[in-house]
């Protein structure tokens, strides 16, 4: 069973007295474990099909679907309880608690939601992944101490806490020099391989979308093309 | 880290801001504080400084109006009363019987003053005996002859020491004019009042001869309670008892009040009044709890403005951070947490305010209290041994820290609902 799955999903906004249709319908499916490309130029709709996937907004028309559960019937009680237990978030602007600290700041998801007791074993994968990202030396700093870069990669941390089936990244290198970018993608590809969380994230730039096993290109809300990258799911060849 | 631990640390995120409504905040504390504390220690003060000067704290005279129409001050045995006293198990810690004369004239070698004058008993376990402090002779045998006993004030007027003659002069109950001779025998520390108040002791028998009433006979029954604040109580329970028991009684009131019904009212044969420090002090008071109101009205306009200005503040603050808001609902935070979040910054900031304008405004009051005031000579009577006496309360204190965080809860009930009711998408897609 895919753990994403959009069927003629649709979102229009009302703007004045006109309507966009920022989503015109669109219907895929996501499998566990990939590494997923959003692609498309600005204004395709990348962003508000990411969050129609995190639950962050609700589709006009069609069927949203995590996990084989269709989410149109839940109360946002629920919703974000389910946002909560299965989606992690990396955002383009990194969006870190400013009075938190490092550490804080990738515990912080684990102090909502039913159970919120820092047990131990907790503790210890906060340290794992304070050790993966490569922030050892910055956990007691906070995000203003910090560079673009170490903040995107507390965002990775803090995306992974609650161990997300998905965790959506919108952008999350457009604030990040190439360099950095680069570092940043190979860390979430690391991760993705080492962890096996999913990992879907948008972007318009040619170069990152080569690292992706399924590329799902948009145009005008539309999908172009949708496709597993050959090269991926053959290691052979 | 639980949403109250996040929103203290909010709390540091914009200081100036904060340092400025928490400092309205605790500038109202302070006055409140203040004005409470002044108030009630002036009162306290005063209650203590009278209740040395009257005969009670809940007490009760007789009048009788005589064929010829004069009514005449009198009591002829008080079994009645303390009968109701002791059935009732009014805590008291004295009882006393005493002849009062409103103004006598003291007539020494050297000069005259007009002052009170009261028939007592100052023997061992008297109100007087006990409260008096005496600073020169003494009160030893005191009630077997012709003493008596005047303040230091009254002693320097009328330039006398212990064994000079004063003589008393003063009218007799049938408006006969009277002189008595006495013997100084104590003088009593001034009790911090107007000298005039100060009055002048002798016993009770002689005051009587004086006045020309009867050996035994006395015009007040006063009864001193163990707490000067229950002397309402049991004065309105004590005046039952006895009009149960068929005494009549005149209206209760102050003591103006009650010359007026000797004068005004057709009345004959005995009547009894009853009253209490409180129906002395009311008009005092009364001017007191004026002041009070006064301060909390405009305390309570300070506290509109505070308020409007928290309201304000947190609309600002929900604006600023609806980004943010929206990261904490992606990460998992529900509506009503995002709520609290900013209710739970605000009371803590009304917190901090009433903690600190509390603590400053005992701050004052302990230094006001160090000055010594003896300069302040009309207002003695207002003081404690030249000194305001400190006096905070810490029911009020309690009382204003409930509802001053309840009202800074309730100005940010409103931009805090708002930032609950906020959906992720549309805050995160703020670009402030
Ligand atoms: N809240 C909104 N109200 C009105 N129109 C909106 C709203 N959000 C998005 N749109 C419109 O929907 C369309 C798709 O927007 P979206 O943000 O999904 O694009 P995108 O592919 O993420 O672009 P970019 O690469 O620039 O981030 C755009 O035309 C945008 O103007
Ligand atoms: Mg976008």
């Amino acid at each position: 069973m895919s753990i994403v799955e959009l069927k003629n999903a649709k979102k229009h906004y009302a703007l004045g007295k006109t309507t966009v249709e920022a989503v015109k319908g669109v219907s895929f499916e996501i499998e566990q474990g990939d590494f997923i490309s959003i692609a498309g130029p600005s204004g395709s709709g990348k962003s508000t099909i990411l969050n129609l996937i995190g639950l962050i907004d609700t589709a006009t028309n069609g069927d949203v679907l995590i996990n084989g559960q269709n989410v149109a019937t839940l109360k946002d009680r629920e919703i974000t309880l389910l946002r909560h237990e299965t989606i992690g978030f990396i955002f383009q602007s990194f969006n870190l608690i400013p009075v938190l600290t490092t550490r804080e700041n990738i515990e912080f998801p684990l102090l909502l939601g039913k159970n919120n007791k820092l047990t131990k074993e907790r503790k210890e994968y906060v340290d794992f992944l304070i050790e993966e990202v490569g922030l050892a030396d910055r956990i007691r700093n906070r995000p203003n101490e910090l560079s673009g870069g170490q903040r995107q990669r507390v965002a990775i941390a803090r995306a992974l806490v609650t161990k997300p089936v998905i965790v959506l990244a919108d952008e999350p290198t457009a604030n990040l020099d190439s360099q950095t970018g680069d570092d940043i993608l190979k860390l979430m590809k690391k991760i993705n391989k080492d962890l096996k969380t999913t990992f879907i994230f948008s972007t318009h730039d040619a170069k990152i979308v080569e690292l992706a096993d399924h590329i799902i290109r948009l145009k005008d809300g539309l999908i172009t093309e949708n496709y597993r990258a050959v090269s991926k799911t053959l290691p052979g060849s | 880290m639980s949403v109250a631990t996040m929103a203290l640390k909010n709390l540091s995120r914009q200081k100036r801001r904060s340092l400025l409504l928490g400092g309205a905040i605790a500038f109202g504390l302070l006055v409140i504080t203040i004005v409470n504390g002044l108030s009630g220690s002036l009162i306290t003060s005063l209650e203590a400084n009278i209740s040395n000067l009257i005969p009670g704290h809940v007490i009760l005279r007789g009048a009788e109006k005589t064929s010829t129409g004069r009514v005449i001050l009198t009591l002829k045995e008080s079994e009645v009363f303390q009968t109701a006293v002791d059935k009732l198990r009014v805590p008291y810690s004295y009882v006393s019987k005493t002849t009062n004369v409103q103004s006598v004239a003291l007539v020494s070698d050297f000069s005259t003053t007009y002052q009170s004058f009261s028939g007592v008993n100052l023997g061992q376990g008297t109100y007087l005996h006990d409260k008096l402090t005496i600073v020169e002779g003494s009160l030893d045998d005191f009630d077997a002859a012709d003493n008596i006993v005047i303040s230091e004030g009254v002693a320097k007027k009328l330039n006398v020491q212990i064994g000079d003659r004063i003589s008393v002069q003063s009218e007799t109950i049938t408006g006969q004019q009277n002189v008595v001779d006495f013997v100084l025998r104590a003088i009593y520390k001034d009790p911090g009042v107007a000298a005039s108040l100060a009055g002048a002791y002798a016993p009770l028998d002689r005051v009587n001869a004086l006045r020309d009433m009867k050996p035994g006979e006395f015009t007040t029954f006063g009864i001193y309670l163990k707490d000067v604040a229950t002397a309402d109580q049991w004065g309105a329970l004590l005046l039952k008892d006895l009009q149960d028991k068929g005494l009549p009684f005149f209206a209760r009131g102050g003591l103006q009040e009650t010359q007026k019904q000797y004068r005004d009212q057709t009345w004959t044969g005995v009547k009894y009044s009853l009253y209490t420090l409180n129906d002395i002090l009311s008009f005092i008071k009364g001017i007191f709890q004026t002041l009070n109101l006064i301060a909390f009205l405009i305390l309570l306009v300070l506290f509109v403005v505070i308020m409007v200005g928290i309201t304000n503040t947190y609309r600002m603050v929900v604006y600023e951070r609806t980004r943010e808001i929206g990261t904490l609902r992606a990460l998992g935070m529900q509506r009503p947490e995002v709520r609290n979040l900013f209710l739970y910054e605000a009371v803590f900031l009304g917190l901090g305010g009433i903690v600190v304008g509390f603590v400053a405004g005992v701050f004052v009051l302990v230094v006001v209290s160090w000055i010594d005031l003896s300069a302040w000579k009309d207002f003695n009577i207002l003081l404690k041994d030249n000194h305001l006496q400190l006096q905070v309360n810490l029911g009020s204190f309690a009382l204003n820290l409930i509802v001053i965080a309840g009202l800074t809860a309730l100005a940010a009930l409103f931009p805090a609902r708002r930032a609950g009711k906020l959906t992720p998408a549309e805050a995160l897609r703020t670009t402030n």
